[in-house]
């Protein structure tokens, strides 16, 4: 009988795809591909604020996933959620994708991007992009993604307490915006 | 060297709920069936040259040989303790064989002529070496 893996874990979905045999591997990655499309575009729009763009990045950013695996990669050793590993493998894939579509030079920082987002952007978004990158990133990572302290530490290669600070001055942003008090005051 | 400290979310700050879900409303793209299918297909590349899992089958097949074999032994090794002793034989454990022997053996289901030609056999022998 097949094994389902939609209700496996993506650590046994990773070891599939590492020591699986051809068809095992090939359902564990489209289980895994399934579960965080959705993830890896919405961070890529949340970046750049391009559909196109987020749409290249999915598929450069499962195209790099799928080359960690053997034969062509050694493997891939996953400790924790699959997002902790895809968001700077997207965020890298977006920016460098975005660069490539715009002026901005090749060494350029994230804060140089200007703040994405659609003409539909309702009044929290467009405060959400007032502030830096670097908050708004640990906003919707928290607030959006629904990620832990840990795993946005681990995704963001920093010190919690990093994030932790981060967190707090992009809530307290929005907290003193004009346009959110009414959410506040509730 | 001090320990790290736990990594806590309960003292995160947090943001009222209706704010989180205007926060999740930003749009995004659809991913059409059209790079599924193009993700799907260099998954399938990619992993082709994967060695396919031995059928359950073989292993079952294995199984069930070594059954037959342990079977089949049984079936030998009970059969040759059944099969009677030697009828020519020092029954009796004198260090001879002779007559004592014919009628040690004849309480043990052989039949009459056998155990004539035991006798026979005995009685020639006698004759032979007298």
């Amino acid at each position: 009988m097949a094994a389902n893996f939609d209700t496996q874990s993506d650590i046994e979905l990773v070891d599939i795809c590492n020591t699986g045999d051809a068809k095992s591997a090939e359902a564990a990655f489209s289980a895994l591909y399934n579960r965080h499309k959705n993830f890896v575009v919405r961070v890529a729009v949340g970046i750049v604020g391009d559909n196109a763009v987020a749409l290249d990045t999915l598929q450069e950013t499962f195209t790099w996933l799928l080359k960690q695996f053997p034969p062509e990669g050694d493997g891939l050793t996953l400790t924790a959620k699959l997002t902790t590993l895809l968001y700077p493998v997207t965020k890298n894939f977006a920016i460098s994708e975005w660069r490539r579509g715009s002026a901005l030079a090749a060494d350029a920082d994230p804060d140089e991007l200007e703040a994405p987002g659609t003409d539909t952007a309702n009044d929290v978004q467009r405060v959400l992009r007032e502030l830096s990158f670097q908050h708004r990133e640990v906003a919707m990572l928290r607030f959006v993604h629904g990620m832990s302290l840990a795993e946005i530490a681990e995704a963001l290669e920093v010190p919690p307490g990093t994030v932790k600070s981060r967190l707090h001055s992009a809530v307290t942003q929005l907290r003193n915006s004009p346009k959110l008090k009414a959410f506040f005051e509730r | 060297m001090g320990m790290e400290p736990p990594i806590n979310n309960d003292d995160l700050p947090e943001l009222p709920d209706e704010l989180i879900e205007a926060l999740k409303e930003e749009s995004a793209p659809l991913i059409t069936s059209r790079v599924d299918r193009e993700l799907e297909a260099l998954a399938r590349r990619a992993f082709k040259s994967r060695k396919a899992e031995k059928p359950v089958r073989k292993h079952r097949v294995t199984r069930w040989a070594a059954i037959a074999a342990s079977v089949i032994a049984a079936v030998v090794v009970i059969g040759d303790m059944r099969k009677p002793r030697a009828l020519y034989a020092d029954h009796d454990n004198s260090g001879q064989i002779d007559i004592a022997d014919v009628l040690a053996v004849a309480r043990e289901g052989y039949d009459e002529a056998q155990l004539d030609a035991f006798a026979m056999q005995i009685v020639s022998l006698s004759e032979d070496s007298s």
